[in-house]
């Protein structure tokens, strides 16, 4: 592992698990933004490895990942859940 | 990860229990699923199904009733040759490499045959017979310009991930009327300077397909002695589909998320070699998650309503923390799965896991997301030598943990 933290267990409010904040990545994958040099890839730094824009990163968590539509809602409740990253 | 872990009083025998996974078992299921003649395990594909069927036959050898559960997937992109992008401008000319240049973009038209056309910024007045160059951000109203104007295609731009690789989707917005293309940003702006320096011509192609095809779970319960209907009854559940491999280019998707599966799968194994261990223990390894959550949206709609679903995405490398997203009424479970966090020595914090979990939660089920790291995600460099022994371990071990400490509250 590259942690050296020994204690497990939630770190920060347990409850924040049913509305976490956005990782910035997909499925579980951290943000890796470029490696930015220019004025381009700095405005893009924000924007996940997957998904290709700002907006479309700060989208990830509510709706579909990378602008994906969500797969056909099986029951109302499940219209306001998403996809995944794919 | 290799120290005794001390008992809890409520649980006693559990951290022997849990110490039992074996990291060299879930080394070799991630070394076997990342294998070619998997061809990166896309739904539909011979590839997929031999993963399928390879997962039936480890889950029967444990004991459990076995059903491969498939349902109907549409919308897949399907790139089906390398697509092509160079162009020329000032007397010089540059091919680009896909992939690591440009990516497919999953609005594309399916456009197969290269085609050579001079390039035009999105603001000029004709774009008639042109590639458009979007600006950064802005491919859409590109798009719908360059489709009004019977451009020849658009060309956007797309950041790399920390190494380089454009990662690789197969499910995503409404096709377009036009091929789209996503050039890397620092590409994206060198073909803005030269265009602003001089005519430009552009020649791509972008063979990307949507398809549609049949999605394969498998579903595994565990009838063992003092299991089925006398315990909580509890699902671990990992999706086991990747996004394929590229035309030439393998993609082994040993991080996601075969890495999850040989979690599952071992603490499984573990699970129901312990007949202390009373719970209604039920195992899914899906399909579709790469396109939408598709096999888990099948699925969940079948399960009884007191499920509790743990879904595993992504277990090769743990860094600072594991990510939990709950949903659901998971109150209980959540808590349930800090405790076993504490006694095996896994850190977690709340973040997001958009995965099957999502499905699970929707219909009303506790359902609650673990990822422990997908270094490569879905590139060719997501090889099981980067799927860390260590983070298979601590997640087998949270899941038998957690299943555990389920089992005993229940009891009690």
């Amino acid at each position: 592992m590259t942690t050296n933290q020994t204690s497990g267990g939630f770190i920060g409010d347990l409850a924040e698990a049913f509305a976490p904040p956005a990782a910035g990545g997909c499925c579980g994958a951290p943000a890796s933004p470029s490696p930015a040099s220019d004025t381009a890839q700095q405005a893009d730094a924000v924007a996940t490895a997957c998904c290709g824009s700002t907006s479309a990163a700060q989208q990830a968590a509510q709706a579909g990942c990378c602008g994906q539509a969500p797969a056909p809602a099986a029951t109302p409740a499940e219209a306001a859940s998403t996809g995944c990253c794919g | 990860m290799t120290s005794t872990m001390p008992d809890l009083p409520q649980a006693p025998g559990l951290a022997a229990v849990v110490e039992r996974v074996s990291a060299a078992r879930m080394l070799a299921a991630v070394h076997e699923l990342a294998r070619g003649r998997y061809a990166g395990r896309r739904v539909g594909t011979p590839g997929g199904r031999a993963a399928a069927a390879w997962l039936a036959e480890q889950l029967r050898e444990l004991g459990a009733e076995v059903e491969l559960d498939s349902f109907p997937v549409t919308d897949v992109r399907e790139l089906y040759a390398t697509p092509v992008l160079e162009w020329s401008a000032g007397g010089q000319a540059l091919r680009l490499e896909h992939r690591r240049d440009f990516v497919e973009h999953l609005a594309t038209a399916d456009s197969p045959d290269p085609r050579t056309a001079p390039l035009a910024a999105a603001s000029e007045a004709d774009l008639r017979g042109r590639w458009v160059l979007a600006e950064a951000g802005d491919w859409a109203r590109a798009c719908e310009r360059a489709e009004a104007h019977g451009a020849a295609g658009v060309l956007t731009a797309r950041g790399t991930d920390a190494e380089g690789w454009m990662p690789k989707m197969i499910a995503g917005p409404a096709t377009r009327a036009v091929p789209i293309i996503a050039l890397r940003t620092d590409l994206h702006a060198r073909l803005a300077d030269a265009l602003a320096a001089g005519p430009v011509r552009v020649t791509a192609s972008m063979p990307l397909r949507q398809i549609s095809t049949d999605g394969r779970n498998v579903h595994a319960r565990f009838p063992h002695a003092g299991g089925a209907g006398s315990g909580p009854r509890v699902l671990l559940a990992a999706h086991y589909v990747g996004v394929g491999d590229d035309p030439g280019m393998r993609f082994p998707a040993a991080a996601d998320n075969a890495s999850g599966v040989a979690a599952v799968l071992e603490a499984a194994r573990v699970l129901t070699a312990d007949p202390a261990t009373r719970a209604d223990l039920s195992v899914a390894f899906l399909d579709a998650e790469e396109t939408g959550a598709w096999g888990s949206a099948h699925h969940a709609a079948a399960l009884p309503s007191d499920t509790l679903v743990i879904n595993l995405d992504g277990a090769a490398q743990l860094h600072q923390a594991a990510s939990v997203e709950a949903g659901g009424p998971a109150h209980t479970l959540l808590a349930t799965l800090d405790q076993a966090a504490r006694l095996t020595g896994v850190p977690l914090r709340a973040g997001t896991m958009a995965s099957d979990n999502r499905r699970y939660a929707a219909v009303g089920l506790a359902a609650i997301g673990i990822g422990v790291g997908m270094p490569g995600y879905q590139t060719p460099a997501e090889t099981p030598d980067r799927v860390e022994a260590d983070t298979l371990v601590a997640a087998a071990r949270l899941l038998v943990a957690s299943v555990g400490l389920l089992a005993v509250q229940t009891s009690v």
